[in-house]
């Protein structure tokens, strides 16, 4: 689960602990808000790598 | 009997805004979110006490160790006040309300 404000001006943005205690109060454990958070983080390696992604097991690495 | 006294929890909150608010203004429109996001019972069983303090878009809300995260949320769903678009956060939380002052007011 990602938790994120998905924020379209500066008026939306939402702080990290404000995220969190959205996470608990939804019934997430701490650790569990708080690995929420960051995988947006990841999602977006994830993603960046992908373009010079060919198949399974290769990928470019320089052109 | 102290054992038997309701622990408290002060948090500090700031709210963005660009014009400077008046806290009759955020203080009306933060129990009014917050009573709609916790409901009547559990606005009561928050113990949730606005305080008269506030200094440069800074303020205090008294509440009960338990809803410490509900109040939080709901500070952070605040959108608008009197049609102005602001954004509320916390910013520290604190056992004692003079650390509380210390820390989150004067040094932050």
């Amino acid at each position: 689960m990602v938790l994120g404000s998905f924020a379209r001006d500066k008026w939306q943005m939402r702080f990290r602990n404000d995220l969190l205690s959205f996470g608990i109060v939804l019934g997430m454990h701490p650790e569990e808000a708080q690995k929420s958070l960051r995988a947006i983080n990841e999602l977006q390696k994830e993603k960046k790598e992908k373009k010079n992604w060919i198949t399974e097991g290769i990928k470019i690495v320089s052109k | 009997m102290s054992s038997l006294r309701e622990k408290k929890r002060y948090i500090v909150y700031e709210v963005k805004a660009e014009p400077r608010l008046n806290f009759k203004e955020v203080k009306q429109e933060l129990e009014k979110k917050m009573l709609q996001f916790l409901g009547e019972l559990g606005y009561g069983k928050a113990g949730v006490v606005i305080l008269n303090e506030w200094q440069s878009n800074k303020g205090m809300i008294r509440t009960n160790t338990k809803s410490v995260e509900n109040v939080k949320t709901a500070l952070a769903l605040v959108e608008n006040i009197n049609d102005k678009k602001v954004l509320v956060r916390t910013i520290g939380i604190s056992g004692m309300l003079n650390k509380a002052k210390n820390k989150f007011f004067k040094g932050g």
